[in-house]
C-alpha cells in the first residue's frame, strides 16, 4: 500500500512539474515585452537603456532554464506576478474567485452523483427496458448540446418567459446577501452545468453496474437464495461505485471546463469567468495563474480520488483490480 | 449502392447518417436555398419573427436566420473536420512513437500528454487562442493541438499489444527502419481505432468551435459560424427574440447527436472488444461514448 500511494505521489508530482513547464512556456509564447508592458501609458518615456535596465532587473537576458527557476521559485511564495490590466496580485485576485467556482462545481457535482447514481443503477439492472432507452437518447442528447445554448434556453424558460429565476450575477444588487438568495442564483447555473455532463457519468454507472452483475460471485450469491435487494445493493452497487469514484477524479477538469463557459453567460464571480475576461482582454498574466491553479487543484482532486479508492478497495493498491476471471 | 449499406443497420443510425447528409446537402447548396444575403445588415427588417418571407427570422440587424445558418454551417463543419485531421495525424503518430519506443521515452511523452489532459481543455484552448488571436486558421490550430492527447492514448495501447504479435516481431527481427513499422503497421492495424476517435472527436471540436466564437475568442463577429450566432442571439433573450438562438442551437445539437450516434455504432462495428490500457491497468471507458470523455467534452 505504502509503494502504491508513493508511486501516486511522484506521478502526480511530474505532472504538476510538466503542468508548470506548459504554462512557463505559454507566457514566453505571449507576444508583447514584459518592459513595455511594465511602462504602459508611460510607454513614450521609455528609453532603450531603461528597457535594457529592466530586461535585466526581471532577469530577462538570463538563460530560460535560469528564468524558468526563478519564476517557479516566486510561484512557490505565491506570487503569480501582477495582472497587466488592473495591476492587482493575480494570486489575491484568484484567492477571491475561488469559493464561488467551487460552490457551483460542487452541488452540480452533487446533483451529478444522485441523479447519475439513480438512474445508472435502474437502468444497469434492467437492460433495454423503455426506461433505459429513454435515458440513453437523453444522456447522448445532453452531451450534444452546447452548455450555453442549454443556458440560454433555460434563462429564455425560467428568466424571461416564467420570471421564476434570476439569471445573472451571485447575489441581487442593492440587496444584503443572504443564503436563500445565493441559492436561488445557484439554481440555473448549477443545473446547467450537471445535465450537460450527466450522460457521461449515467452511462458509466449503467455499464458498470451490469458488468458487475454478469460475474460469478452474483449467480453464487443468487444460488445461495440471497435476496436480490440484498445483491443488488450490499454486493454490486457497492463494487460498480468503486471505479465511479476513480471516474470522478478524472472528470474534474471536464467540469471546470464545464465552468468556465456557465460562468460566463451567468455572470457568476468565480474563476471561469474571470479567464474568459483575462483571455479577452489577453490578460496573459492572469491566465498563467488560473491555468496554473486549475491544473494544480486537478492533479490534487486526482490523488486524492486515487487515495479514496485505495482504502476502499484493496485491490487497487495490489495492483489486482481488472484481473478478475469473467464468466 | 448506398440503400444496399444502408439496410440492416440501427435506425437511429440510418437517422443519423440521412440528418448527417441532408445537412452538408443544404449547406452546400447554400446559395439555392436562400436568396438573402448571410452578412449584408438590413435595419428595415430586424427581429422579424419566423414566418413568410423569413423561415427562420431575422436577427437584431435584421439579417435573415436560415439564411446565415446555412452559411455558419459551411465555417462550423469546416473547423471541426480540419482541426480534428490535425488532431488525428499528431496524436496517432504522438502515440504510435510512444507506444513502439517504450521504456522512459514512452514514460515521458505520456506524463506530457496527460499534464495536457489534466488541464481543463477549455482553459487551455481560451489561453492559446488568447495568445494566436481570432481567426479561422488560428481556431482549427488551436482546437487541433488542444485534443489530440486521447487518440494517442488509444493509439499506444493498440500499439502496446500489437507489438506483441509475431508479425511486428519479425519484422522487427529483420531490421525494418522503425518509421516504416509505424507507417506501414502499426499504423494501419490502429486504424479501426483511430477511425472511432476522430469520428466522435469531430462532434466535440464542432461544440469547441461554438463555444470559443460564443465566448467571442472564435470566428470573428461579421463572419457567421454556429457558435457566433449563438453569441449575437444571447443579448436578444433577454427580450424574449428566441427564435435567434434556438435554430443555430438545434443545428449543432442535430449535428453532433448524429455524428456520436454514427461513432458508437463504428464502435461496435470496429472493436468489438474493449482496450485496456496496460500501463494504468484501468479501463480506457470505451462504453460507447465513454471512449472520449477525459478528451474533454469540447464544452
Amino acid at each position: 500500500m505504502g509503494g502504491y500511494l508513493l508511486n501516486r505521489i511522484l506521478q502526480s508530482l511530474i505532472v504538476i512539474f510538466l503542468i508548470s513547464i506548459i504554462s512557463f512556456a505559454l507566457i514566453h509564447a505571449a507576444p508583447g515585452d514584459p518592459a513595455i508592458a511594465i511602462y504602459g501609458p508611460r510607454i513614450q518615456e521609455l528609453r532603450p537603456a531603461d528597457r535594457a535596465r529592466i530586461r535585466e532587473n526581471l532577469g530577462l537576458n538570463r538563460p530560460l532554464p535560469v528564468q524558468y527557476a526563478r519564476w517557479l521559485e516566486r510561484v512557490m511564495h505565491g506570487d503569480l506576478g501582477y495582472s497587466y490590466r488592473t495591476g492587482e496580485p493575480v494570486w489575491n485576485s484568484i484567492v477571491e474567485k475561488v469559493p464561488a467556482t467551487f460552490l457551483l462545481a460542487g452541488v452540480s457535482t452533487l446533483l451529478i452523483l444522485l441523479l447519475s447514481i439513480i438512474l445508472g443503477v435502474l437502468t444497469g439492472i434492467r437492460r433495454n427496458s423503455w426506461l433505459d432507452h429513454l435515458t440513453t437518447v437523453t444522456s447522448l442528447t445532453l452531451v450534444s448540446t452546447p452548455n450555453f445554448w442549454l443556458a440560454l434556453m433555460l434563462i429564455l424558460i425560467f428568466g424571461v418567459w416564467l420570471g421564476w429565476l434570476p439569471t445573472s450575477g451571485m447575489s441581487t444588487i442593492d440587496r444584503h446577501m443572504t443564503a436563500v438568495d445565493v441559492l436561488r442564483h445557484l439554481i440555473l447555473p448549477s443545473i446547467v452545468l450537471a445535465f450537460s455532463h450527466i450522460g457521461y457519468y449515467i452511462r458509466f454507472v449503467r455499464a458498470s453496474v451490469w458488468e458487475q452483475s454478469q460475474l460469478d460471485y452474483v449467480w453464487a450469491l443468487r444460488a445461495r437464495g440471497v435476496r436480490e435487494r440484498t445483491i443488488l445493493f450490499k454486493h454490486v452497487l457497492k463494487n460498480s461505485l468503486l471505479p465511479f469514484v476513480n471516474y470522478l477524479g478524472v472528470t474534474i477538469p471536464v467540469m471546470l471546463s464545464g465552468a468556465v463557459v456557465i460562468e460566463a453567460v451567468f455572470a457568476w464571480p468565480g474563476l471561469g469567468q474571470f479567464s474568459v475576461e483575462a483571455a479577452t482582454t489577453r490578460d496573459y498574466s492572469v491566465l498563467m495563474g488560473t491555468i496554473l491553479m486549475a491544473g494544480i487543484v486537478i492533479v490534487l482532486g486526482n490523488f486524492l480520488a486515487d487515495v479514496a479508492c485505495m482504502y476502499l478497495d484493496p485491490r487497487v493498491a495490489a495492483g489486482q483490480l481488472g484481473k478478475e476471471v469473467k464468466a | 449502392m448506398i440503400l444496399d449499406q444502408m439496410r440492416g443497420r440501427p435506425l437511429a443510425v440510418k437517422i443519423s447518417l440521412i440528418a448527417l447528409g441532408l445537412i452538408i446537402a443544404m449547406i452546400l447548396l447554400a446559395p439555392l436555398l436562400t436568396p438573402y444575403d448571410p452578412i449584408t445588415v438590413d435595419l428595415a427588417h430586424v427581429f422579424q419573427t419566423p414566418g413568410t418571407g423569413h423561415l427562420m427570422g431575422t436577427d437584431s440587424v435584421g439579417r435573415d436566420i436560415f439564411c446565415r445558418l446555412l452559411y455558419g454551417g459551411r465555417v462550423s463543419l469546416l473547423v471541426g473536420v480540419l482541426s480534428m485531421i490535425i488532431s488525428t495525424v499528431f496524436g496517432s503518430f504522438y502515440g504510435a512513437l510512444s507506444g513502439y519506443l517504450g521504456g522512459s521515452l514512452d514514460a515521458l511523452l505520456m506524463r506530457v500528454a496527460d499534464a495536457m489532459l489534466a488541464l481543463p481543455n477549455m482553459l487551455l484552448m481560451l489561453v492559446i487562442q488568447a495568445i494566436a488571436g481570432p481567426g479561422v486558421f488560428n481556431l482549427i490550430v488551436v482546437i487541433g493541438l488542444t485534443s489530440w492527447m486521447q487518440t494517442a492514448r488509444m493509439v499506444r495501447a493498440e500499439v502496446l499489444s500489437l507489438k506483441e504479435r509475431d508479425f511486428i516481431k519479425a519484422s522487427m527481427l529483420l531490421g525494418t527502419p522503425w518509421r516504416r513499422i509505424i507507417t506501414r503497421h502499426l499504423l494501419p492495424h490502429s486504424l479501426p481505432t483511430i477511425a472511432v476517435v476522430t469520428t466522435v472527436g469531430v462532434g466535440h471540436s464542432i461544440m469547441s468551435e461554438a463555444s470559443l466564437s460564443f465566448l467571442g475568442l472564435g470566428i470573428p463577429p461579421f463572419k457567421p459560424s454556429w457558435g457566433n450566432m449563438l453569441m449575437g442571439g444571447q443579448n436578444s433573450i433577454m427580450m424574449g427574440a428566441w427564435w435567434i438562438s434556438l435554430f443555430p442551437g438545434l443545428a449543432i445539437v442535430m449535428t453532433v447527436l448524429s455524428i456520436i450516434y454514427l461513432g458508437d455504432y463504428l464502435q461496435l462495428v470496429l472493436n468489438p472488444r474493449r482496450i485496456v490500457d496496460p500501463a494504468t491497468e484501468q479501463r480506457s471507458v470505451m462504453y460507447g461514448i465513454g471512449s472520449i470523455e477525459t478528451a474533454g467534452t469540447g464544452k
